[in-house]
């Protein structure tokens, strides 16, 4: 318990309400908050979509919705009520106390303002009106080397998008230290980012942490971000703080169900098989005083089919993006060669800008291709736009898109949606009730409309629209990714399910490796559009790897990991595009070598079914 | 950027410019009588029309004409009026000059106090500020000019008579001399025309106010005039641009009700008269600067539009 006097914490919330009005009826945001921190340690606010974290977030900056308003409760800052400032008052100490880090930076900075005025502005209130103009450039220098931008001066007169995600979060925080706040309020950080940035900016902070020494709030749904990063953490559940303490207490020994179940539902990159998924209405009703039975924390492992017919072959798959090709320039993706068996699942796995959402288009007839044989069923060629491809052809390849809630027509009914590609293919004996039944949902969804669904159940609504036309190969584009870890493996485990008992192949687009170790058969790994490793899931997540699955795999963080490793700084700057000639990885290989940057590197052959395209000795390529 | 962007456009303004001027002179042809008929009146004998009509070359087939007069136009040559005998290109000139002054006055005055007003309204959304506003540009677009110009005459010059209500000096009239009878059809102009411009620019400065860009900056407490001098305008006024190029085409290309309301000697109303008198020269002559304007505006708005947009002036890869 914190004894501190109220001047001596950095926040300190009490018994908070914040809620808007829905008709007559209040509804409330958060309810009964209270937290404290003291100065300079790290708070985690971890939960779920529609816990109110984000609203917490806002309400350390004395900002609400519009519609919302504080019902009750307070909120002190360093003593200071903020809810009680307004105008001039509010500005000042928003200007000089408190700031934000806001989640996407990309839309968070002002896209027709210079970098250099963005950030100087946020120095106007705190410092004398005499400070010279050389003065703020040097300092707005300073900021942005703190966060370690490249470039700093010359990054004064660019704008915002002519820098890449990452980097944009940089200037983020950047602009958020600009006015030297005692509190840092940190939402969603590293969300959107890949995983190597989002090492390389967590690192940042941390270090951040160290020099400056301010008091810092981080948001997110990562429970490993949080255990890195904070050293108390408050779980949110519905805009309740279910449970709050130390972190390591907290995610190491959790007392609350909804903590345990939280933990017990995110995969791991280091442990095979699908976690199981988290009991809401158990939850419900133990928070209404009910016994709540110990949660199940065994893994469900899947099996990979056995010698099962290839539904596709892709050979020399190349695709360029310039229609003439510039000097200097390479394709986009190049020279790509991939099966998918039937009942199996491929898991093709990159960062942004590594062309795996390109091949799924090629596959899918959207996206036109220079070179390569695209084989459905080991029989027909792919026509390379869809509308020139047989009705049969059409009906064996399916696709299931990242964000359900825009892939459905949000005027027509789940039955619409279902019932098309029967009417379309002529499917006899298949009603919207059964493909529904079969993808887990209650029967009488099918009138529902998009919007009366939760995210998890727009999703399997897209899988059983992909799936009730009987199709032999479904890609399924980062289809877990807009998802609460608690819905994401029933997910998993209907994609495991439709594979074995449909015999449908799928190629699974994602970025999450821990996901893959889960569900995956085997796994592609790509960089740059070209393929640098692959194999089986166990080969892959196995002692040999290719030098940028090795920086993938150092850079996730989870719960539990001992957290003292950092990435080696410029590790996480990806190239704009791929080089002419070498291997694409050598710019950023800690192993490169001459030949890295003249010749592309061969693939050698681990075993039957993993290989690795690298110039490096197999002994170089073992993990430490 | 002049290879890619600007000429294409300039080779589909030569295609739009003739198919307003084929389409004008079908028109024409369409219409019962000519300009000998007009001329001479209802008692002309059948022989001194024909006669007529031969001096004035409409005896010939009208695609025999309209390629002789797109022979002499690609030269400079529009011909002569067929009721004056005289060059149209000064009388057309002079009649555009008056409209020019006239559209210039409203953009400048009408089109700056429209963008500030939609400003206003959209950061004073839902508000009394915003409902005023919304509500008198809603009944600006929806009131048809001539009542608006009527009800400017009632108040201005009927009940409190400060200025004309009509245009006395006649068609030659200098500048100078129609300076004072501007205000009302001006008036008249910048309500009508402003409405559009306020509506839109409302709406785009909302957008903008629920962007991250704009909640970041309000949360790095600078204040609120900054706020939306930097962080607002320039990216509100974007959409805005096309809206204030149509009002702007459209006021040049003669203001026909608004001119003929107030005996404006400008081209909408040399429009009307030239129409009357199946004068073809004349016709065509201001349909060819008009379909100009459209284009060349629309042009402008949307090079405005690339040079204020910084991701389309440093595209992202080159340094």
């Amino acid at each position: 318990m914190i004894t501190a006097t109220k001047e001596d914490l950095a926040i300190d919330v009490h018994g908070l309400d914040i809620s808007y009005m829905s008709g007559s009826r209040r509804v409330n945001v958060l309810s009964g908050v209270s937290l404290q921190l003291r100065q300079g340690e790290v708070l985690g606010l971890v939960g779920e979509s529609g816990s109110g974290k984000s609203t917490m977030a806002g309400v350390l900056l004395a900002s609400l919705r519009t519609s919302s308003f504080v019902s009750s409760g307070t909120v002190h800052l360093d003593g200071v009520d903020v809810f009680k400032l307004a105008g001039k008052e509010l500005r000042a100490f928003r200007a000089g106390h408190v700031a934000l880090v806001p989640q996407n930076a990309g839309a968070a900075l002002t896209p027709t303002m210079r970098i250099g005025e963005q950030l100087t502005e946020g120095f106007r209130l705190d410092s004398a009106a005499s400070e010279t103009c050389e003065s703020r450039r040097a300092r707005a220098i300073e900021l942005l080397k703190l966060v370690r931008l490249p470039d700093a001066a010359a990054a004064l007169e660019k704008y915002p998008h002519q820098f890449s995600g990452g980097q944009q979060q940089r200037i983020g925080i950047a602009m958020a230290l600009a006015a030297r706040p005692r509190l840092l309020v940190l939402d969603e950080p590293t969300t959107g980012l890949d995983v190597v940035t989002q090492a390389a900016i967590l690192d940042t902070l941390t270090r951040l942490h160290k020099e400056l020494g301010m008091a810092m709030v981080l948001v997110s749904h990562d429970l490993g971000v949080i255990d890195k990063m904070c050293s108390q953490v408050a779980v949110l559940r519905r805009g309740k703080v279910v449970e709050s303490g130390d972190t390591s207490t907290v995610l190491r020994n959790p007392s609350h169900p909804y903590t345990k179940g939280l933990l017990a539902s995110v995969p791991r990159v280091t442990v095979p098989g699908i976690p199981p998924s988290l009991d809401d209405a158990a939850i419900d009703a133990f928070e209404k005083g009910a016994e709540m039975h110990p949660v199940d924390g065994a893994l469900y492992e899947r099996l990979a089919p056995q010698g099962t017919a290839p539904v596709l072959t892709i050979r020399g798959l190349s695709v360029d993006y310039n229609r003439k090709p510039k000097p200097g320039s390479a394709p986009t993706v190049l020279d790509v060669d991939l099966d998918v068996h039937a009942g199996e699942i491929v898991a093709l796995v990159g960062e942004s800008g590594s062309g795996k959402s390109t091949i799924a288009n090629v596959v899918a007839g959207l996206q036109g291709r220079q070179a390569g044989q695209l084989t459905l069923n080991a029989q027909t060629e792919l026509a390379p736009r869809v509308a020139h491809r047989a009705k049969s052809v059409r009906r064996a390849v399916q696709i299931i898109f990242q964000n359900a809630d825009t892939s459905l027509n949000p005027r027509r009914t789940v039955r619409d949606a279902i019932t098309r590609p029967l009417r379309l293919f002529n499917v006899k004996g298949l009603t919207a009730e059964q493909a529904l039944a079969e993808v887990g949902l209650p029967v009488n969804f099918t009138e529902r409309l998009p919007g009366q669904l939760s995210g998890g159940q727009r999703q399997r609504v897209g899988i059983a629209r992909a799936v009730s036309a009987g199709p032999s190969l479904v890609l399924a584009d980062e289809i877990v990714s807009a998802l609460d870890v608690s819905v994401q493996s029933s997910i998993l485990r209907l994609m495991d399910r439709l594979a074995k008992e449909n015999n449908i192949g799928f190629l699974f687009i994602t970025h999450d490796l821990a996901v893959v170790r889960s569900v995956a058969d085997r796994v592609v790994v790509l960089y740059l559009g070209r393929i640098v490793e692959e194999g089986t899931v166990s080969e892959i997540f196995g002692s040999v790897s290719h030098p940028y699955t090795s920086l993938l795999m150092a850079s996730v963080i989870e719960v539990g990991d001992d957290h003292s490793g950092a990435i080696a700084p410029g590790q996480d700057e990806v190239p704009a595009g791929p080089p002419a000639q070498g291997c694409p990885f050598a710019s950023r290989c800690p192993l490169v070598m001459d030949i890295c940057r003249s010749v592309r590197p061969p693939a050698i052959e681990v075993s039957g079914t993993h290989s690795i395209r690298c110039h490096a000795p197999l002994e170089k390529l073992e993990h430490l | 950027m002049l290879t890619r962007f600007v000429l294409p456009r300039l080779g589909w303004a030569v295609v739009t410019i003739m198919l307003a001027t084929m389409l004008v002179f079908g028109a024409m042809q369409a219409l019962p009588g000519d300009a000998a008929t007009q001329i001479l009146g209802q008692n002309a004998t059948p022989e001194a029309v024909f006669t007529l009509r031969r001096q004035l070359g409409l005896d010939q087939a009208p695609l025999e004409r309209f390629i002789t007069w797109l022979g002499h136009a690609l030269t400079g040559n529009f011909g002569t009026s067929l009721v004056s005998g005289q060059p149209v290109g000064p009388e057309v000139g002079r009649a555009l000059l008056n409209t020019s002054f006239l559209a210039g006055i409203t953009i400048v005055v009408g089109f700056t106090l429209a963008l500030v007003l939609g400003l206003v309204a959209g950061l004073f959304r839902d508000r009394w500020p915003d409902s005023l506003i919304s509500t008198v540009a809603l009944v600006g677009m929806s009131i048809p000019e001539f009542i608006v110009a009527t009800l400017l005459v009632l108040m201005f010059s009927i009940t409190i008579p400060i200025f004309p209500a009509v245009v006395v000096a006649g068609q030659n009239a200098t500048i100078a001399e129609l300076a004072p009878s501007m205000p009302l059809p001006a008036l008249s102009l910048m309500f009508v025309a402003s409405a559009y411009i306020i509506r839109m620019m409302r709406t785009s400065v909302i957008d903008v106010m629920e962007t991250d860009y704009v909640h970041t900056a309000r949360l790095k407490g600078i204040s609120m005039a900054r706020l939306v001098v930097k962080h607002v305008v320039p990216s509100a006024i974007l959409p805005t641009l096309n809206v204030v190029a149509m009002n702007v085409a459209w006021l040049i290309g003669g203001v026909v009700v608004v001119e003929s309301i107030f005996n404006y000697p400008g081209m909408g109303s040399l429009m009307i008269q030239s129409v009357q008198s199946r004068d073809l020269p004349t016709i065509l002559l201001i349909t060819v600067i008009g379909a100009m304007t459209f284009v060349i505006c629309n042009l402008l708005a949307d090079l405005a539009a690339t040079l204020l947009n910084p991701r389309l002036r440093y595209p992202r890869n080159s340094k």
